[in-house]
């Protein structure tokens, strides 16, 4: 079917660049070849997961920032999580900003580490929108009648 | 996989269907770890949160319900923390992301400790379940781990797959029991004392017996239990010294190893046991008599004390017995064990080559000492009680050694009232009885009794090796998830390490997985029995 195949080509030409741009990394694919169809929504579920513990570390991180007294400690903690928890799914460029990030913590760095706070949570959340324009186009793609198709 | 070829609850075989707990604090990761142990056909069990689980796992782990090995994992890949985390006894160290091909292998490591374990504890059980531990926070990270809460069944089926498997050498892989004769017991102690108390080890001592079924392992773990023995002795026998009164507080520099004291246990080596107690119970004066004991290396004395009640161990067993009855001698007769046991007694008639010895315990002493009360304990739980002497005997000798610059055992410092003369004869006479009271138990309940309760040291090991590691787990705030290695096939190398106990003194960084298990025995004092350990303190 023509709409099938215009959101297989769509889906393919998006996660492409998703993995050029950094965006998504090996990772990414690994994780959609442990779906199956045992559990067709794996890939989709482990996001979620991803998702709602970023979304914890990142307030947790803002909070650890505006104590008086600073805990590099705990702030370098959370980075660590997150940037394990990045690389479960394989979000390159979050992690990435996670390795820049502790090391402002070892400096115990306060501006920098608030500027990679910052620049955690814009890719945290590009990222994020990526990812969920991924999702809708296998819903999209379910929905037309085909299959999505398998990168890598 | 390929099928085994026999009938068990679980119809896969190793290593399909390993276990593996995984403890992490990132519930993306478990996510992602529980699907991929699914891919690998284990059967992946997970944790979220990590503290409550590492208390859960650190109780589990002592409980002896846990038998695993750890891995640990973790987004940060450093040299230092990986470094890390093998101190602690990870048997390998994965690097998040994760690979499927990496948790493929992961079996090998149980595999591993597994075969270490059958060879180094005589068939103890094994452990297939795989412990991972990774995670993201200072603290420790998530970690997963392979954790059977009732590994009995798992094991079994383990050992049997494990056999069929290897296949060509069932013997080195089925429980090989050894039982420790007398006979053989005595020739393990006379290599012992030839080689010298301290520098003994295994392979030395598997030469000297000459007893070609014997394997290295089986005399390492002998010489373990040999040691915890004479250490619990000499324990015993502190306590004895201490709340006994009757001690004299005379304690020659020199332990009463003189000539005559030589001579008596050169008597003694060479007369029956029984002819030795009679010296001994007779009257503390014909230890006198014997006393005059120079010094000498303890560990002469103690070897010939020991070669001798070795010997004597059957009339030991008398001995102990009337001696234990006899009110009158006793205490006096532990005294002078005690000092000539530190005095070193007679190394002319023994080896004179023998290096200086901790003091052989007075230990047995003091439970002649209190013999009603000791002895009423021991029959009570004569197992354990044979058993528990002999482990701790070993390291009241190691005390010993480490008091011998006074060539005085502390114990016999703390008692006033100690004549010197009778000191030498009579610490011989003392040590050979108190020996043959180490000795003469086993008689009575042979080896074979000890050696029923073997698995139970090992596998209390395992757990205060766990325990222990649990304890260094957690006590260390580093960023990968340490690992948690129980089972007993912690010590890849029984001769290179023996597990270190508080007597002993001495920690070994624990490693779990038969990798490079080292072991970390914090306190050995629950490997004791409850019972004896009441025993020993019941003044």
């Amino acid at each position: 079917m023509e709409i099938v195949g215009q959101l297989q080509k769509q889906f393919v030409d998006f996660s492409t660049s998703l993995n050029h741009e950094g965006f998504l990394d090996e990772q990414y694919l690994q994780l959609q070849k442990l779906q199956d169809e045992s559990n067709p929504d794996f890939v989709c579920e482990v996001v979620s997961l991803f998702f709602d513990d970023s979304e914890k570390l990142l307030n947790n991180l803002a909070t650890a920032l505006q104590q008086q007294v600073v805990d590099f400690k705990q702030v370098d903690a959370h980075v660590h999580q997150f940037k394990g928890s990045s690389s479960s799914i394989g979000a390159q460029r979050v992690k990435n900003m996670c390795v820049a990030f502790r090391n402002f913590c070892e400096e115990k760095n306060l501006d920098g580490c608030l500027r990679c706070l910052q620049q955690l949570k814009h890719e945290y959340f590009l990222v994020k929108n990526k990812l969920e324009t991924l999702f809708r186009l296998e819903r999209q793609i379910v929905e037309a009648g085909g299959t999505v198709p398998v990168i890598g | 996989m390929d099928s085994c070829g026999f009938s068990s609850p679980r119809t896969e075989c190793f290593p399909a269907g390993l276990r593996v707990l995984v403890v992490d604090d990132d519930p993306t990761w478990l996510k992602i770890l529980e699907k991929m142990l699914k891919k690998c056909n284990y059967e992946g069990c997970d944790f979220g949160l990590r503290k409550k689980i590492e208390r859960n796992i650190k109780m589990m782990i002592r409980q002896e319900l846990i038998d695993c090995v750890c891995a640990v994992m973790s987004v940060d890949g450093e040299t230092s923390r990986v470094m890390k985390g093998v101190q602690h006894g990870a048997c390998d160290y994965l690097l998040k992301p994760i690979r499927m091909k990496e948790l493929r292998n992961i079996w090998q490591h149980v595999f591993r400790k597994r075969i270490h374990e059958v060879r180094d504890f005589e068939g103890h059980e094994s452990l297939d379940e795989m412990m991972l531990r990774g995670g993201a926070d200072l603290l420790d990270d998530g970690f997963f781990f392979g954790g059977d809460p009732v590994p009995g069944k798992k094991r079994k089926d383990v050992d049997h797959m494990s056999d069929d498997r290897v296949g060509g050498d069932p013997s080195s892989l089925k429980k090989a029991r050894v039982v420790w004769t007398v006979d053989l017991h005595q020739k393990f102690v006379k290599a012992v004392n030839l080689i010298g108390f301290e520098k003994v080890g295994p392979k030395k001592i598997l030469d000297l017996m000459g007893v070609p079924w014997l394997t290295r392992e089986n005399v390492a773990s002998h010489l373990q239990k040999y040691r915890l023995y004479l250490s619990r002795l000499q324990k015993e026998n502190e306590l004895r010294t201490t709340l006994g009164g009757t001690m004299h507080s005379d304690l020659p520099p020199k332990d009463a190893a003189a000539g005559p004291g030589n001579a008596s246990l050169q008597t003694l080596d060479t007369k029956s046991s029984k002819q030795n107690i009679s010296v001994h119970h007779d009257d503390p004066r014909n230890c006198e008599g014997i006393a005059k004991a120079s010094p000498t290396p303890m560990a002469e004395t103690k070897a010939a004390e020991i070669s001798d009640l070795a010997k004597s161990s059957t009339s030991s067993i008398s001995f102990d017995r009337s001696f234990v009855e006899s009110s009158d001698a006793k205490s006096e007769p532990t005294i002078q064990v005690q000092y000539s046991w530190s005095a070193g007694a007679s190394p002319l008639q023994f080896k004179p080559e023998q290096k200086p010895q901790a003091r052989a315990p007075p230990i047995g002493f003091k439970q002649e000492q209190k013999p009603p009360l000791r002895f009423k304990k021991e029959q009570q739980a004569p197992l354990f009680v044979a058993e528990h002497r002999f482990d701790h005997a070993p390291v009241a000798v190691h005390h010993r050694k480490d008091n011998k610059a006074s060539d005085k055992p502390s114990p016999t410092a703390t008692d006033p009232p100690y004549s010197k003369a009778k000191r030498g004869q009579s610490s011989k006479a003392t040590k050979v009885e108190s020996t043959a009271a180490l000795f003469c138990i086993q008689p009575e309940r042979p080896f074979t009794d000890c050696h029923t309760i073997d698995p139970i040291p090992s596998s209390i090991w395992s757990t205060k090796t766990s325990q222990s590691f649990e304890q260094n787990l957690y006590d260390e705030p580093w960023h990968i998830n340490a690992l948690l290695g129980t089972g007993s096939a912690l010590a890849s190398d029984y001769t290179s390490q023996y597990p270190p106990n508080p007597y002993l003194g001495t920690i070994d960084p624990f490693c779990f997985n038969g990798q490079e298990l080292i072991t970390d025995v914090s306190s050995l004092k629950f490997l004791i029995d409850p019972v004896i350990d009441e025993g020993l303190y019941i003044a």
